[in-house]
C-alpha cells in the first residue's frame, strides 16, 4: 500500500490443505472501494469462496479482517469481522467481535484461511506464520484451549478457538476469543470445525502508523471527550447492554418461552432478572473491547447461593437474559451459568436457546416425548437448559438434530418443530415483531431483509426517540435533508423499512472503518469519522464517500447471496408470526399480516437501489462493484434483471 | 527505574482496553506510530478465568505519565 497510513497494507494468505502461506498486498483500489474490515471481507468473499462451495467443504474461506483504524486510539476502534459462506447456504456468513485487533500488530489487514488440514492444527499468527499441530486441543473446550495455548505461547497472544461444537460442525457453533468473546452467528465455529482449525493465535510487535499523527490525534481525542460526555458511563459500566432492559420491557420485545409470552414490566421476571437483581448478586468490573474507554462488557463473580464463586466474563448481559427466557431461564446465575456451558462449548447463545426454547415448547405440548430426548422430561428451567446445550454440543439424542440448526434441524424433528421454530436466515433472535411491528424499529425489520438474518446495526428507533433526537441521528449518520424529510414523518412517526437501508449502512461505514457501533455507546457524526479515516490513512474522503462505500459493501454481500442462490423468498417472517396472535396481558397483538410485510420489503428493496420486485442487483451496480455481468447472467433463476 | 514507582495502578477496575498501552507506544516513540510490543507498559489477560488483567511497566518507564492521562477507567494514577 506504499504511503497510506492506518492499513497494515497486507493480506496473509493461508492454505490449510497445502500448508502454503502467502502474503499479498492490500491495493490502495480495494482498500478505498470498500474502506476495510467487514467490507473488504465482503469482496474477498466473493473472491475466495468457491461458488456454491459447500459450506463445510474446504473450498469455503474464512476471511478475518481489521479496518483502517484498529489499532488506533480512535475511540471504540476494536471492531473486527470474520467473514465465509454461512452455514445456511444461500448466505455470508459474518461475525463481529473486538478481540481480533491483534492481526494489524503482526502486520495484516486481512487473513484468508483455505482449505482444510489433515489433522487439528492451530494457525500461529506472530511475526513468523506457523500452522501448528493441535491432535491434542482436539476435545478441549474453548476454555482449556486458550489456556494451554496461552501456556504454550505466552499470554501476550489473542486465542480464537473453537470447541466441541466446532469440532462436531454444529451449525451454531461459535469461536471463543480470549475465553469470552464470542464470534458467533451464521455457524462460523462450523466453519473452523471443517477445516480442523482448532484455534488461531495472534500476536504481533509491528506499528499501526497513521499518515497525520498530530491531526490523527485532535480528531480521536475530541471524539473520545464527546463520547465521554454524552453517555452516562458509570451507568454503561455498571449495567453494560442492561441499560436498555426498560426500553425493551416497554416494547415489549422480551419474549419468554419459545415466543409464547412477551415479559412486560412488573413481571416476575423483571423482579428476578432486572438491574438491581444484577447488581446485588455480582461483583463486577467492565470490560473493554481493543481501544475502548467506555468498557460495556463485565467481569463477573457471583457472590450468593448455590452459584456462588461462579466467574466470567460477560459480552453481552441483555443478549443472555432475553436468550434464555426464551428457554424460561429466570435468575442472574442460572442464566451466567447457561452463557458460561456455551462460552466453553463454543455455541451462539442467540440461536442455541431458540433451539432448545423450541425443543422444551414441542414436549410440553406433547409433540415429542422421552423417546425422542434420550429418556428425560424436558422443563422450563435450566436444569433442561444445561442437559440440551450439552446434548446440543455433543450431538447426543435431541441433541444431533438441534445441531443442524434453525433451519434444517427443525426439518428433521418434523412438522411440528418446523411450524413452530422462530429463525430468519437461519438466526434466532430473542425478539418478538408481533408486538413491536408499530412503530417498526429498524433494526427489528432487517431481520427480514438483511443479508445475514440478523441486525448488523442498532439506531434510536430502538428506544422511544422523539422525533427531534431520530432527526438529529440521521443528520449526524450523513443522510440528506431530503431524505429525512421523505422518511421521518411530520406527525412523529417515520418510514421504518427505509430508514433501515440509512441506518445499516451508517453502522456498516463504522463497522469497516473498525469502530463500535453500538449506538446508545458511541453515535459518531459520518464526517467525523471521515476525519478519523482521511487523518489516519491520508486518503482524504468526506463522510458522503464513506456512506457511499459501506452502501457497496452492503450490496456485495447482497451479490454473494445472489451468487449462492438466495431470492427474495429468504427475506420471510417465521410461519408462526403470521398465524398467531400474541397475548401481552389484557393486550391482544394480532399475527403479522403478510400483505403489511411484503410492502415493506419492496420499500425497503426499493430504497437500497434494488429491483423493487425480487431484490436483485441492477447491471450497473454489478459494474460499480467490480463484478462481471456475464458472471451474473450465468447464473440460475432471476439473480439480475 | 528509579521513576517508574510513579505510576501505580490498581488493576481491579482494568478493562484491558490497551489504551494506555496504544498511548504510551505513540507518544513515546519517535515514529509516533501505535505498538503493543514497543509500550513501556504492558497489560496482559488475568491467570484466572475472570481475573483481572495484569499490569506491568518495563525498565525503561520514566514515570512520564501518558498512559495515567488515556486511562479512562482511574486504574492508573502518578504521585
Amino acid at each position: 500500500m506504499g504511503m497510506l497510513g492506518g492499513y497494515a497494507g497486507s493480506i496473509l494468505k493461508v492454505d490449510l490443505g497445502t500448508g502454503n502461506i502467502d502474503i499479498v498486498p492490500l491495493t490502495p483500489e480495494l482498500a478505498k472501494q470498500f474502506i476495510g474490515g467487514a467490507g473488504v471481507n465482503a469482496r474477498l468473499a466473493w473472491d475466495y469462496v468457491r461458488p456454491g462451495a459447500h459450506p463445510l467443504s474446504p473450498q469455503n474461506a474464512l476471511i478475518l479482517g481489521a479496518g483502517p483504524l484498529v489499532g488506533t486510539l480512535a475511540p471504540g476502534a476494536g471492531k473486527t469481522n470474520i467473514t465465509f459462506k454461512s452455514v445456511h447456504p444461500h448466505f455470508i456468513g459474518s461475525s463481529g467481535s473486538g478481540h481480533l485487533g491483534m492481526i494489524k500488530f503482526a502486520g495484516y489487514d486481512h487473513v484468508i484461511i483455505t482449505g482444510k488440514a489433515n489433522d487439528p492444527v492451530c494457525l500461529e499468527i506472530g511475526d513468523k506464520v506457523r500452522i501448528r499441530p493441535a491432535a491434542h486441543l482436539w476435545g478441549k473446550d474453548t476454555f482449556e484451549t486458550t489456556d494451554a495455548i496461552w501456556h504454550e505461547l505466552g499470554r501476550k497472544y489473542d486465542v480464537l478457538s473453537i470447541g466441541p461444537a466446532g469440532e462436531r460442525l454444529v451449525a451454531d457453533a461459535s469461536v471463543i476469543a480470549n475465553k469470552y468473546s464470542a464470534f458467533a452467528r451464521t455457524g462460523i465455529g462450523a466453519v473452523m470445525g471443517s477445516k480442523n482449525l482448532k484455534a488461531v493465535a495472534v500476536y504481533g510487535s509491528r506499528s499501526v502508523k497513521v499518515a497525520h499523527p498530530r491531526r490523527f490525534m485532535e480528531a480521536a481525542n475530541k471524539l473520545t471527550r464527546e463520547t465521554m460526555r454524552l453517555v452516562d458511563v458509570p451507568r454503561l459500566r455498571k449495567y453494560g447492554s442492561l441499560i436498555n432492559l426498560e426500553s425493551r420491557l416497554k416494547s415489549g420485545s422480551l419474549s419468554y418461552k419459545n415466543f409464547r409470552q412477551v415479559q412486560k414490566p412488573g413481571d416476575r421476571f423483571v423482579q428476578m432478572i432486572g438491574l438491581e437483581k444484577f447488581e446485588q448478586g455480582a461483583e463486577h468490573g467492565p470490560v473493554s473491547c481493543l481501544s475502548c474507554p467506555v468498557g460495556c462488557k463485565h467481569r463477573l463473580h457471583w457472590r450468593e447461593g448455590e452459584y456462588e464463586g461462579m466467574s466470567l466474563l460477560l459480552s453481552c448481559a441483555i443478549g443472555a437474559t432475553r436468550s434464555f427466557a426464551n428457554c424460561g431461564v429466570m435468575s442472574w446465575p442460572e442464566t451466567i451459568k447457561c452463557t458460561e456451558m456455551c462460552n466453553r462449548l463454543g455455541i451462539d447463545y442467540l440461536s442455541t436457546s431458540n433451539l432448545v426454547g423450541m425443543a422444551i415448547d414441542l414436549f410440553q405440548r406433547g409433540e415429542i416425548n422421552r423417546a425422542d430426548t434420550g429418556g428425560y422430561d424436558l422443563e422450563w428451567n435450566a436444569a433442561t437448559v444445561f442437559k440440551l446445550l450439552r446434548a446440543i454440543a455433543y450431538r447426543e439424542d435431541l441433541g444431533d438434530a438441534l445441531a443442524e440448526g434453525l433451519i434444517e434441524g427443525p426439518r428433521r424433528i418434523g412438522r411440528s418443530a418446523v411450524e413452530s421454530v422462530i429463525q430468519y436466515k437461519g438466526l434466532g433472535t430473542p425478539v418478538d415483531m408481533r408486538r413491536s411491528l408499530f412503530p417498526f424499529s429498524t433494526p427489528f425489520f432487517s431481520m427480514i431483509t438483511n443479508v445475514i438474518g440478523r441486525p448488523c446495526h442498532s439506531s434510536p428507533t430502538s428506544w422511544s426517540a422523539t422525533k427531534e433526537k431520530l432527526e438529529m441521528y440521521c443528520l449526524r449518520s450523513g443522510m440528506k435533508q431530503e431524505d429525512i424529510k421523505r422518511i421521518i414523518y411530520d406527525t412523529g412517526g417515520y418510514d421504518g423499512p427505509r430508514l433501515t437501508r440509512w441506518t445499516e449502512d451508517y453502522c456498516f461505514a463504522l463497522e469497516c472503518l473498525g469502530l463500535c457501533y453500538r449506538t446508545y455507546v458511541f453515535s459518531y457524526a459520518i464526517d467525523d469519522c471521515a476525519e478519523l479515516y482521511s487523518a489516519a490513512t491520508g486518503i482524504d474522503m468526506s463522510g458522503a464517500e464513506l456512506l457511499e462505500a459501506a452502501a457497496r459493501g452492503w450490496d456485495m454481500r447482497k451479490a454473494f447471496n445472489l451468487r449462492e442462490g438466495a431470492t427474495r423468498r429468504d427475506d420471510a417472517v417465521p410461519e408462526r408470526l403470521l398465524m398467531e396472535p400474541l397475548q401481552v396481558g389484557d393486550t391482544t397483538c394480532p399475527p403479522l399480516s403478510m400483505e403489511d410485510i411484503d410492502i415493506m420489503i419492496s420499500a425497503y428493496y426499493q430504497e437500497r437501489g434494488w429491483d423493487s420486485h425480487e431484490g436483485t442487483l441492477t447491471p450497473e451496480r454489478i459494474l460499480e462493484l467490480g463484478l462481471s455481468l456475464e458472471e451474473f447472467q450465468r447464473l440460475p433463476g432471476r439473480a439480475i434483471r | 527505574m528509579a521513576r517508574k514507582a510513579m505510576i501505580r495502578s490498581s488493576r481491579e477496575q482494568c478493562s484491558g482496553c490497551l489504551r494506555c498501552v496504544l498511548a504510551c507506544s505513540f507518544f513515546t516513540s519517535e515514529e509516533k506510530a501505535f505498538s503493543l510490543s514497543k509500550a513501556r507498559i504492558q497489560v496482559l489477560p488475568g491467570e484466572t478465568d475472570a481475573g483481572p488483567f495484569e499490569i506491568t511497566f518495563s525498565s525503561e518507564c520514566d514515570g512520564c505519565g501518558i498512559c495515567v492521562r488515556y486511562c479512562d477507567f482511574g486504574v492508573l494514577s502518578q504521585d
